[in-house]
């Protein structure tokens, strides 16, 4: 489909609706648990209905629009759903349903549900804000929004110091990047005179120049472009900031491990994401074939690198750490470095293959996180030798975290072994043998720490740990729902591939289809300025 | 000439003054002091907003008062940039310091590198009260 | 005395160093910044349509920063408005028992102070509701009407004596209760076109204020010297009562917090 879309434009304010909600029957003190948990998956489930939606009418080659307050672009903020921001936003909205159901659960004996509640539904109503907006402000303002609940949640076990000093040291470092983030869009503004993501591409152009009929579309910049590249370098370190990718990954461990379990799933396997995208639209959708693509070429092979790094900095921690939540986390900038190797490339399919990932990593970081939460709460440490036999104590949450670490692995049938695989042939393609050995030798490394995690908590059986207790029928049902994903995406991995080259080739051979028809969007301004 | 000059100042004293406090987020342990400079910061950010918004020809408020029309101010957009900008650094200052308070109640210190390096209680066994 | 001399010296240096570098680009006649706001069609665009008799589909807001603000960009609003409150969400997981129960101060200011404070308490409320209700004609609106009521029930707060003002004239329910009807209306306020569309068949954008072409619906009133846009005003004050809350609900936890014991 190729119009006005009502769904998309609701979809980012249907979590505020539900946490508003929640809120009001927390302050008007009619403070019941089911009441929450209602809203909480009625909200979530809503939302990932409307952004399946917007997928459906994204899928190869549709677009949706919504423009808010009937302002076209670039006077008005705009929302626009292609196919990559669809695709985004469905994975989140979808793992993200998965893990409140898991919440219900676990917030059995969480103090102020009501208020985890209310933060969880902001987080996700920001992450998808920011994969819909055309508009960098907006940009800034939703990722302001998910920083904030991001450190309010990482903190909500707030009688820990470990847990308040990490989210201080996440807060100040976010902070401070996101302040660098705001810098940068006012700076491309004075130079540039637009705000809006597709304006700023048609301006910086080489391979398009429209009838212009409102003269934003042409192409002088009203001061140097080196102050347009500072501008989109401070952007892009903000965005390798919120992925964690090394140098800028040290708030990460100690954040994701202090954070209570369905709040750590959340952010390891969603919130990082959102800085991929942010890379990728800067990157090929503003960058790729403009005045400026001699800038983007000797950058991708930099953030290549750093990629690598990250890779085998967060394999060789794995096998050295105690903390079993600490070693998801490491595992998290592992699989972020791997994403962003596949991004850098620069093809179809590596692109692709990143994508790929993307959706592998999220589930397979949520199921663990979920099975490795269930024994946390029931042993009440987080250390791997005092979790042995725990897996043998409970058969059914220790086959699914071991189901879990194998697909983190990438071992066949499970979808992780097609995700980098296709990372590999995406690498073998380019000519680029060294990213491809990087791809084999990280997997092997990091295989070590996850055979150690499956080791301690699920081969070894201490006798004294006994008690089945009674597996929860939520547990039991989250569970079972993800791995029955994982398995899906394993066999169909074929189709899903195709679909996302598609995707990806959209993006980077074709980039400019995105700021035509933002400059469609436009043509609605006009009717409303025209008036005689 | 002179305006240039006087233009200049301001433009390079808000990027030293950025440089200093980006050297205060970083360097200074304390919580309070970091709190501080992130405020110097984002305020100095929405202070260089407003001087990038000035229309030297027509320094104007933007408002429809008499003889006031298109092209007769400074700019509105940047100014609306701004006010966001300043609402969320209170929210992202009032977060800090709530924070902080808190930190001092139960670590009894605000200072964040200390804290950082005090291996707080032991990893074997946690008491995770909920 | 030897590090004091050490910072006058580097402050100087600093100073020096931002006067030579100014006077240098100058006498070479660049900018370090440059300025280019004339040349913006944005701009030009905003201050086309923001307050334009002649074309009804304009935003009638005779500040043009307001039209901004709530009409072209109402979004960035209503974010911004959350994220606060998301803030205010996180003081209460920390301290919402604490602001019912707590040890609270009995130290107030002296007898001058009170007397000249109930003159300035009431002068300024009655500014910051004017900075509210002129909001769209003149720079002010909904967030700096709510921070200098928030501002003047602190101060009062601490002339006072914090005894004698929470509990009778301050409840925490009272503002709670507010903080969450007022959130609601905001989202009400900004999608009810769109709700009314969805139902009536005429299609309405979330966020609309006047009247676009394809929905004809609209919210303009004469206040006695120009046509105004009244859904700026709701939205100003709304913001006023959802700031005004979330602040005093803020500043108390700090207040109240930092004067209890050390809890270890």
């Amino acid at each position: 489909m190729h119009g006005l879309s009502q769904v998309l434009g609701f979809t980012p304010l249907v979590p505020v609706a539900a946490a508003t909600l929640i809120l009001l029957i927390y302050v008007l003190k009619l403070r019941d648990r089911t009441l929450y948990n209602l809203v909480l998956l009625v909200g979530s489930s809503l939302t990932a209905a409307s952004t399946l939606v917007v997928l459906s009418e994204t899928i190869y080659g549709g677009f949706a629009w919504y423009c808010f307050g009937g302002w076209g672009a670039p006077l008005g903020i705009c929302y626009y759903a292609d196919e990559l921001s669809a695709y985004y936003a469905a994975v989140t909205s979808a793992v993200f349903t998965a893990v409140a159901v898991y919440a219900v659960w676990y917030s059995r004996h969480v103090k102020h549900t009501a208020l985890l509640y209310v933060l969880l539904l902001l987080h996700l109503s920001g992450l998808l804000a920011v994969y819909y907006t055309v508009d960098l402000f907006n940009l800034f303002v939703s990722l302001e929004l998910v920083g904030i609940t991001g450190y309010s949640l990482v903190s909500f076990y707030h009688y820990r110091a470990k847990a308040l000093v990490a989210a201080a040291r996440y807060a100040v470092a976010g902070g401070l990047m996101t302040t660098f983030l705001l810098l940068g869009v006012l700076l491309i503004y004075t130079a540039t005179g637009a705000v809006n993501i597709g304006v700023l591409g048609a301006k910086l152009s080489v391979a398009w120049s429209p009838p212009d009929q409102m003269g934003f579309f042409n192409k002088n910049l009203y001061a140097d472009t080196s102050l347009v590249i500072i501008a989109i370098a401070m952007i892009l370190w903000t965005a390798l900031f919120i992925s964690a990718i090394f140098p800028n990954h040290f708030w990460l461990p100690d954040a994701h491990s202090e954070a209570p379990v369905p709040v750590s799933a959340v952010l390891s396997g969603l919130t990082t994401a959102m800085g991929f995208y942010v890379l990728a639209r800067i990157a090929y959708t503003v960058l790729a074939e403009s005045v400026l693509a001699g800038f983007l070429s000797t950058l991708l092979p930099v953030i290549g690198f750093l990629g690598i790094v990250s890779v085998f900095y967060g394999a060789i921690m794995i096998g050295v750490e105690d903390d079993v939540k600490r070693i998801l986390a490491y595992s998290t900038i592992l699989n972020n470095g791997y994403i962003l190797m596949g991004l850098s490339q620069g093809t179809a399919l590596g692109i692709a293959a990143s994508l790929y990932h993307i959706l592998n990593h999220a589930v397979g970081k949520a199921l663990a996180f979920l099975c490795i939460g269930y024994m946390v709460r029931r042993y009440r440490t987080r250390n791997i030798y005092a979790l042995e036999g725990a897996g043998r104590a409970q058969p059914i949450v220790g086959s699914v975290l071991a189901f879990a670490l194998l697909h983190l692995i990438g071992v066949p049938p499970t979808s992780g072994f097609f995700g980098k695989f296709y990372l590999f042939k995406a690498f073998i393609d380019a000519d680029n043998l060294a990213y491809a050995l990087v791809v084999i030798a990280g997997s092997v490394i990091s295989a070590y720490g996850y055979i150690r995690v499956m080791e301690h908590t699920v081969y070894v059986s201490k006798p004294e740990i006994v008690g089945k207790e009674h597996l929860s029928i939520i547990v039991t049902i989250t569970l079972t729902t993800l791995s029955t994903v994982i398995l899906l995406l394993g066999i169909a991995n074929q189709w899903v591939i195709d679909y996302l080259t598609y995707t990806a080739s959209t993006l980077v051979l074709d980039s400019t289809v995105y700021i035509e028809r933002i400059y469609g969007l436009c043509q609605s301004l006009l009717s409303t300025i025209s008036y005689p | 000439m002179n305006t240039l000059i006087a233009l200049n100042i301001i433009a390079v004293s808000m990027i030293v003054n950025i440089a200093i406090a980006v050297y205060g987020i970083v360097k200074k342990p304390s919580m309070v002091k970091k709190i501080i400079s992130l405020g110097i910061l984002s305020d100095t950010v929405c202070l260089l907003a407003v001087y990038m918004g000035f229309t030297a020809t027509s320094p104007h408020p933007p408002l429809y008062a008499s003889g006031y029309g298109a092209g007769r101010g400074v700019d509105p957009v940047v100014q609306a940039f701004v006010l966001t900008a300043i609402v969320i650094a209170l929210a992202f200052t009032v977060f800090l310091a709530t924070i902080t308070l808190r930190m001092y109640e139960v670590a009894n210190s605000t200072d964040l590198h200390e804290l950082l390096k005090l291996e707080i209680a032991s990893e074997e066994i946690e008491q995770l009260e909920e | 005395m030897r590090s004091r001399r050490r910072e006058l010296g580097i402050a100087l240096l600093i100073v020096a160093g931002i006067t030579a570098l100014s006077a240098l680009l100058g006498l070479m006649g660049e900018l370090a910044i440059p300025l280019t706001a004339s040349k913006r069609l944005l701009k030009e665009l905003v201050e086309e349509l923001a307050y334009n008799p002649d074309n009804p589909y304009s935003a009638f807001a005779p500040a043009y920063v307001s039209a901004v603000v709530w009409d072209f960009r109402g979004l960035d609003t209503l974010y911004e408005t959350i994220v606060f409150i998301a803030a205010t969400i996180f003081a209460l997981n920390l301290y919402h028992e604490y602001l019912g129960e707590a040890e609270l101060s009995r130290h107030r200011l002296s007898v001058i102070l009170q007397s000249t404070a109930k003159i300035q308490i009431v002068m300024a409320t009655a500014v910051s509701a004017s900075l509210v209700a002129r909001g769209h004609i003149t720079p002010g609106g909904g967030f700096q009407g709510g921070a200098l009521l928030a501002a003047v029930v602190i101060a009062a707060t601490t002339i006072y004596s914090l005894k004698s003002l929470v509990g009778r004239f301050i409840k925490h329910e009272l503002i709670l209760c507010l903080l969450g009807l007022a959130t609601l209306l905001l989202l009400i306020a900004s999608s009810k076109w769109a709700i009314v569309g969805f139902f009536t068949r005429a299609p309405g954008y979330i966020l609309q204020n006047q009247a676009k072409p394809g929905s004809l619906h609209g919210f303009l009133f004469w206040d006695g010297e120009h046509w105004v846009s009244g859904s700026i005003l709701v939205y100003d004050l709304i913001e006023y009562i959802v700031i005004a809350c979330g602040l005093i609900v803020l500043l108390l936890v700090v207040i109240i917090g930092g004067y209890r014991e050390r809890v270890i």
